[in-house]
């Protein structure tokens, strides 16, 4: 039952207001994390398949009657769903406490829109035509909206919109697109686009396929914060609540942005060195600035935000090299980046509900207070800046590998000095906001409450233990979904 | 116990015991104590018992598989054996010092944590044969360090502790590139496989910078006069005399054991290591900090190792190695002096010091052993580790690399005697007596180490040398 | 347990010194440090008798081997120099009373002798350093063992002797490079080419030792920070012993030079410059033990000439008078400490007419001084007469003048002392003296008594002592024979007495123009117009080796930091922070969180995107 993966969450959310009525904390909780815990429990249900290399298409059907749609899980997709879930399940722990703040009004409201974006990512992810993911993705992006602006102040409803205003034209380009791709093969189903696109040798056709390439990668790319499509991430983190960058950096990025885009690329038009040179520059680019942009950031999460589009950049680059090494490197450092990322926002969702601020220089020697947010922050940062023994370390090597083997020397280098500057900026973070001498200011503030510990704890753990055990990781669900791309065109 | 079975506990032991030193804390002071020292000593000892294994003259390979490329390899040989030995030791001594030194301060679970894993991630980076874990627990070691240096929590300590991860980090994420350079030429990172490839000039240079800035080294040295600031002496130790050896450890491992050095690199390293010498020991002749005197002087050392190594000739490896040792045993001696000093005075700048020979004579004592043996004065250990160091290079054909050496050895001489003249010497500024037996204990045991290690030179000197000829066998 | 003979005069010095520690009465000390001293010379005495023995035991590898050879030369260096240590720890039973530190002194005297020992048997170049360098700390704490000031002076002397023993370094090093071997006895080269450099190196770290110019500034210093026993012993006596010695090994056995070779030209030189200005220095010298110090120098100087002029006349002389100068030194740094001890001073304007309180110490140290200043039949004139012959054999007249004048000022400096000291009239700011107790006399007795002997009967310790060291050289031991039945009555014995006769008048004339006063003797000759300016540059340490080395090393290292090292770490610090703190503030600049700026990006980026992706697909083809 693959339709489980999107039926469920959108199910529950439609419940909740609703259920919400008669207990306004405890059950939206348990059904929320219910939920993101099953779902993480079923993606296990198909992790042997996929890693055989099998694909499920299976129909969906309404009552017996089949209504043409298409739901396509194999391994990359399965990949996603796992990395969804199990960063929402995070997530959703942390919201148990974290959104009992006096400035989120109803927690099952909330926990209904976090659903949403869940089912639409899942949506993304399975769907086998661009017309489900066009909708799905505007499920997920609707629900983020409100969710950006949840706390209702002004520079959150600001954020929230430019968010919104940018999304919008993007999508118009990736519907132009779609439409463009359906004149032109009458189609929109992934694998009869790809076959129609591979018995078809016309110059005409390569143009109109550069043509929807570039409006693609503008508006996946816009999704995913590549520079120059960047510039909305840091405005709409900045102020939300943390819970929303978690899951929108975590995740959604790479589920509504980067997924599709190499999907659309290795499995469907197939890969041209055009493209992949495009990708590479944009990703190098991203990297760069990215990098250079957090560095001068004192709010924490725009900080974060510049940082998540520096590492995306990485798998960018990853998947642009095109070689079975470069997908692996990619797709770990997906995954990992989805739960280092996470925490990372979640523990300034910590700091934010223990001190009412981000601002880092107002912050101070918070390590003495709260030794679980700023352990489990440093796991999180070095993982990011790729320092052993950590995980993200593994998928940046792996990336580096791939970029030398790929002969992109100077990529490989710019990548090595990027994670350096990676590496000052998050002890620039260490330095004002846990190291250093107790901020008189915050003498009285506690660890963060029960559930948020645990949710990062939780996360950390995964850092920790996958950089001990990366190599049964990779074998289980990175390689199966590597093979996916490396397969090529679907038929 | 088998000899595999040593190795990897001496490995593991610190690195997961560690990470109970926090739970140990929980229960008492005491325990945590008790449980530091306890790792920290079995560490010291497990090394020890492959001792035979190195005389043997044979190697032994352990190799766990774990995924194409990165298997979990060992090599246990005389050298990593010699480097094992002499580090966990002086970590062990290390600890002890810290139980009085540390005794009042803040944080101490996470000190006791960082140094313990710290010289688990030594144990790692020595025994390690394959490079992508060679850099792991390299890099886990430059976590330690950089929490270890920022141990107090003053903004000033912080920012230095980012310096020196920012540098090292620098430096070591070059090497990793370097790295991955071979494996595409070689497609493994297993060194054991790669004995006697030559490699390029680039590679070269890419891991080089990792060790110089490991072992601060010009110009990527500042790091670690700047880490000696730390109020800290014990974590400036733990540089001065165990984390620098690291990149020189990396050097005989990689460089000498394993690759041919192209020409132009065994031209050029001889020049590098003797102006990092003497850049080093002219900063030291100028600062009048107590402990950045000592760290330059590290710095300054750190280049005899380096030319020693650079030979590739039986006489400077063994000098190089016996250096490591000699240079351990009296640099740390140095620092935990100094640290004693500090801990009893609170200043560190000489020119607010002096006349303590009065009051802590077994302190001034100990300094001036320890600085005659850095200086490489008979029969001290550091003279023989100095004579077969400058005898290599002349061996070698470097007759001016050789000169500046001994040059800097004069320099050594002025510095060091400037610094135990200003603190030790002339009117007693600051009247305080030694306290603290732990200290004394260990500084003492480090200046008769240092005296006992010259004149029973010839038993390190037989280890140095069957580890010498282990990583020349390669060598054309 | 079997141990080698040959390795008691290393072993049982130390067990003297490690037992001393542990003694606690003062005179148990004193008692326990003669008799150890004196077992010590018995077994020196012993080996003597042997003459022939080695022991080879395996050490460091590499040819680096705990190597010992005994053979007739170093069985009577190390003789003598366990009977000046004898001596030495006798006089100092009462010399050294008043010390609080008596139990370190002594640690250190046992630690330096045994030391000596070593390297006087060492065969091994690396053996042989390990000791000589350990001299070094053992003469630091001596010096240490002083005034509150004598730190100062004890660095000093560690820096010099630390530059010679670190040239020495390098000079082996590169023998051994050059033969392939370490063992002294089996090296045998022609002083050229790189030979000729570690000759000089192995040279320089010999003469240091004995305290040439210009590493001689710390023995005048020492003079008057470190006790005196110390200088008797050290700079008088064992230095010169060893310095020599190794000169000797390496001018002798190691290295070949033939007369006049650069090599000998050089050693000449050093050994000339060494004696005229040293004695410069010395003749206008108000303090007793300062102005012997300063002779201790110079004296040095005609033992390298000796040995440097390559004939062999001069090299047995050198050597000779190396033996001699220890004995009349150690005598007469022994009588000023007598003088000290008595008076509470050496400066010689407050001394005068002690001869009639101390008789013994003044004719001991009439015999001495005679003796240095080369007065027939003191040991001195003999040794000093066959240096004056050996360089006037190699045809540089020039060095034969300069010992000639250092002839002149010798004497004259130790008439000016015993005048001002010991004879003229009686001072008034000393208290009245008394001759001291016989462990002090009896030194100074039995080192008169040598100067005397070894003055009339020359042959007895050529033949003893001296000759061994030239064995494997017959054309030497041919010529020897010319030596002892020198004639009094050559032009150049009689040049030299003519020096003598000058220095008197020199003297006379001094006195005449300080109204009377002895130690205003050398007033004239210091107030010559251009040779005063020289002197006032002297006296402000301007050709201090030492200081003027501290001041360039201190701004040398002052350059380096400034240029090398600060710039780097600006580098870290500033410009790499700086730099990237211009790039995020452009682009933030940039990011003003306008949409409208926002959304042109994007467009723009798009745009852009499709005009690439044409080109590249067109290029494609």
């Amino acid at each position: 039952m693959v339709i489980l993966f999107i039926i469920l969450p959108l199910i529950i959310a439609g419940l909740l207001p609703l259920l919400g009525k008669v207990s306004k904390k405890v059950l939206p909780d348990f059904l929320a994390n219910a939920v993101f815990a099953l779902l993480l429990g079923y993606s296990f249900n198909f992790a042997w398949n996929a890693s055989a290399g099998k694909t499920i298409l299976s129909q969906v059907n309404l009552a017996g009657i089949p209504l043409g749609i298409t739901l396509r899980l194999d391994a990359l997709s399965l990949l996603m769903l796992f990395t969804i879930a199990l960063v929402s399940l995070g997530v959703g722990i942390f919201s148990v406490n974290y959104i009992n703040q006096e400035k989120y009004s109803s927690k099952p409201i909330y926990y209904s829109l976090l659903l949403l974006t869940v089912a639409g990512m899942n949506g993304i992810v399975l769907s086998n035509d661009l017309f489900g993911i066009y909708v799905f993705l505007e499920i997920a992006a609707i629900a983020s909206y409100a969710l950006a602006a949840y706390g209702l102040g002004k520079e959150e409803l600001e954020g929230s919109f430019k968010y919104l205003m940018l999304s919008v034209v993007a999508t118009s380009f990736i519907l132009l697109g779609i439409s463009m791709i359906f004149a032109l093969t009458g189609t929109v189903e992934l694998n009869g686009i790809a076959s129609v696109l591979a018995y078809s040798k016309a110059i005409k056709i390569k143009y109109l396929i550069g043509i929807c390439s570039a409006l693609f990668i503008m508006g996946f790319g816009l999704k995913s914060a590549i520079v120059p499509f960047h510039s909305w991430m840091p405005d709409a983190y900045s102020k939300a609540p943390a819970t929303l960058p978690a899951m929108s950096s975590g995740i959604m990025v790479k589920a509504a942005g980067l997924y599709v885009l190499i999907r659309l690329f290795y499995n469907v038009f197939g890969i041209t060195p055009a493209v992949q040179t495009v990708l590479m520059y944009l990703g190098v680019i991203s990297i760069v600035v990215g990098a250079l942009l957090a560095l001068g950031q004192n709010n924490l999460q725009r900080l974060l935000a510049y940082s998540s589009i520096s590492q995306i950049g990485y798998m960018v680059v990853g998947f642009a090299i095109g070689t079975p090494l470069g997908f692996i490197g990619a797709l770990f450092h997906m995954f990992n980046h989805g739960i280092f990322k996470s925490l990372l926002f979640l523990n300034s969702g910590s700091i934010e509900n223990a001190t009412g601020t981000r601002e880092l220089d107002e912050l101070g020697g918070l390590a003495k207070k709260m030794p679980v947010t700023a352990g489990t922050n440093i796991v999180a940062s070095l993982a990011t800046a790729g320092v052993p023994p950590l995980n993200g370390f593994w998928s940046k090597l792996i990336i580096i590998i791939a970029l030398v083997q790929a002969k992109f020397y100077i990529f490989a280098l710019i990548g090595i000095l990027a994670s350096v500057v990676t590496l000052w900026y998050f002890l620039i973070i260490q330095r004002r906001a846990f190291f250093g001498k107790l901020n008189e200011t915050w003498k009285d503030v506690k660890e963060a409450p029960f559930w948020m510990s645990l949710s990062s704890i939780m996360l950390a753990l995964i850092c920790i233990i996958l950089g001990i055990a990366f190599p049964w990781f990779i074998r289980l669900w990175i390689e199966p979904a590597a093979n996916v791309l490396v397969a090529g065109i679907i038929r | 116990m088998s000899i595999s079975k040593i190795t990897l506990l001496t490995i593991f032991i610190p690195i997961i015991g560690s990470l109970f030193i926090p739970l140990a804390g929980l229960i008492s002071k005491r325990t945590r104590s008790v449980w530091a020292v306890l790792l920290a000593g079995t560490t010291a000892l497990l090394p020890i018992l492959l001792i035979p294994q190195a005389f043997s003259g044979t190697e032994l390979i352990i190799r766990k598989a774990l995924f194409p490329g990165f298997d979990f390899i060992l090599v246990i040989d005389a050298l990593s054996i010699f480097m094992s030995v002499v580090s966990s030791f002086i970590g062990l001594l290390i600890v002890i010092y810290s139980l009085g030194y540390i005794k009042d301060d803040a944080n101490q679970n996470e000190y006791y944590l960082m140094v313990v894993m710290f010289i688990g991630s030594m144990m790692g980076i020595v025994y390690s044969a394959n490079l992508v874990f060679l850099y792991l627990f390299w890099e886990i070691s430059a976590i330690c360090c950089w929490r270890l240096i920022g141990f107090y929590r003053g903004k000033q300590q912080v920012i230095k502790a980012d310096k020196a991860f920012l540098v090292t980090f620098f430096g070591a994420a070059l090497m990793l590139l370097g790295f991955i350079a071979i494996y595409n030429q070689t497609g493994t990172f297993d060194l054991t496989q790669m004995r006697g490839l030559a490699v390029s000039s680039t590679a070269v240079l890419l891991i080089l910078l990792g060790m110089l800035s490991k072992s601060a080294t010009v110009p990527l040295h500042t790091w670690l006069p700047d880490a000696g600031v730390a109020p800290t002496p014990v974590t400036a130790i733990l540089h001065a005399a165990v984390l620098v050896k690291i990149g020189v450890y990396a050097f005989a491992r990689i460089f000498c054991y394993t690759f041919q050095l192209p020409d132009f690199w065994l031209q050029t390293l001889p020049i590098l290591a003797v102006v990092s010498s003497l850049v080093a020991a002219a900063a030291a002749t100028v600062e009048h900090d107590m402990k950045r005197i000592l760290a330059y002087s590290t710095v300054s050392q750190i280049g005899y190792i380096f030319l020693g190594f650079s030979m590739l000739n039986p006489l400077g490896v063994t000098g190089g190695l016996l250096f490591i040792l000699m240079h351990g045993l009296s640099k740390a001696g140095l620092f935990l002096c100094a640290g004693v000093v500090e801990h009893n005075t609170h200043k560190r700048d000489i020119r607010e010091l002096g006349g303590l020979i009065i009051t802590m004579p077994i302190t001034a004592i100990t300094f001036l052993v320890c600085a005659l043996s850095v200086i490489g004065i008979p029969p001290l250990g550091g003279f023989f580790s100095k004579f077969m160091v400058i005898a290599g290079t002349v061996h070698g054909g470097h007759y001016v690399a050789a000169s500046l050496a001994l040059f800097t050895a004069l320099l050594t001489a002025f510095y060091l005697f400037r610094l135990f003249n200003a603190v030790f010497l002339g009117e007693l500024k600051v009247s305080i007596v030694e306290k603290t037996p732990a200290m004394l204990f260990v500084i003492i045991t480090l200046a008769v180490l240092s005296l006992l290690a010259g004149i029973f030179v010839s038993y390190p000197a037989r280890f140095a040398d069957v580890a010498a000829l282990e990583i020349l066998r390669y060598v054309k | 347990m079997n141990i080698d003979i040959l390795l008691f005069p290393i072993l049982l010095p130390l067990i003297f010194a490690v037992m001393g520690l542990f003694l606690k009465s003062k005179k148990l000390i004193n008692y326990w440090a003669v008799l150890g001293s004196a077992a010590v010379l018995y077994c020196a005495y012993v080996l003597f008798g042997i003459k022939q023995a080695s022991l080879v035991l395996p050490w460091l590898g590499h040819g680096i081997d705990f190597d010992l050879k005994l053979y007739g030369f170093n069985a009577a260096i190390l003789l003598w120099v366990n009977i000046f240590t004898f001596l030495v720890v006798l006089y100092s039973t009462i010399k050294m009373e008043t010390s609080t530190r008596i139990k370190e002194y002594y640690l250190y005297v046992f630690l330096t002798v045994m030391f000596a020992n070593g390297s006087v048997l060492a065969d091994n170049f690396v053996l042989f350093l390990f000791f000589w360098g350990g001299l070094l700390i053992t003469l630091y704490m001596l010096i240490m063992l002083g005034n509150l000031n004598s730190y100062k002076t004890a660095l000093k002397s560690l820096i010099l002797l630390g530059l010679c023993d670190f040239c020495l370094l390098l000079g082996v090093v590169l023998l051994w490079k050059i033969s392939g071997s370490l063992k002294i006895s089996a090296i045998s080269l022609e002083a050229q080419g790189l030979a000729m450099i570690s000759f000089l190196l192995i040279m320089i770290g010999a003469i240091g030792k004995a305290g040439a110019m210009p590493f001689h500034n710390w023995i005048p210093d020492a003079a008057i920070d470190a006790p005196v026993t110390v200088m008797a012993f050290l700079p008088a006596s064992l230095e010169k012993l060893l310095g020599i010695y190794l000169l000797t090994r390496i001018s002798l056995d190691v290295f070949h030079f033939q007369m006049n070779s650069p090599v000998s030209i050089v050693l000449m030189t050093v050994g000339a410059i060494t004696i005229v200005f040293a004695v410069m220095m010395a003749l206008i010298q108000k303090d007793f033990k300062r102005l012997l110090s300063y002779h201790a120098v110079s004296q040095v100087g005609y033992m390298i000439l000796g040995i440097g002029t390559g004939t062999p006349l001069g090299i047995v002389g050198g050597i000779f008078h190396m033996l001699n100068h220890a004995i009349y030194k150690t005598g007469l740094f022994l009588s000023s400490g007598s003088v000290e001890l008595a008076a509470g001073t050496t400066e010689m304007k407050k001394l005068g007419g002690l001869m009639k309180s101390m008789p013994v110490t003044g004719l001991c140290f009439s015999v001495c001084a005679l003796s240095i200043s080369g007065v027939w039949p003191f040991n001195g004139f003999v040794s000093k007469e066959m240096i004056f012959h050996g360089s006037y054999e190699t045809g540089y007249l020039i060095f034969t003048i300069a010992a000639w004048v250092g002839a002149i000022f010798t004497f004259a400096s130790f008439l000016k002392a015993g005048h001002s000291i010991f004879f003229g009239a009686k001072s008034t700011e000393i208290p009245e003296v008394k001759e001291n107790s016989w462990p002090v006399l009896v030194p100074m007795i039995i080192l008169s008594a040598f100067c005397i002997l070894f003055g009339v009967y020359s042959i007895l310790p050529l033949k003893l002592f001296i000759l061994p060291a030239l064995s494997g050289h017959p054309e030497v031991l041919a010529e020897l024979t010319f030596t002892h039945n020198l004639s009094l009555l050559n032009p150049i014995a009689l040049i030299s007495m003519g020096c003598l006769v000058i220095a008197f008048g020199l003297h006379y004339l001094g006195v005449k123009k300080g109204q009377g006063k002895a130690y205003l003797a050398s007033e004239p000759v210091h107030n010559l117009p251009i040779i005063k300016t020289i002197y006032n540059l002297a006296e402000n340490r301007v050709f201090d080796f030492y200081e003027q080395g501290v001041k360039l090393i201190k701004l040398l290292s002052k350059v380096i930091y400034y240029t090398v090292d600060r710039p780097i770490d600006f580098v870290y610090e500033r410009v790499v922070t700086v730099t990237g703190r211009i790039v995020i503030f452009i682009l933030r600049v940039l990011h003003n969180g306008r949409f409208a700026n926002y959304l042109s990006w994007s467009l723009a980026g798009l745009m852009a995107l499709g005009y690439v992706m044409g080109t590249l697909i067109k290029k494609a083809g």
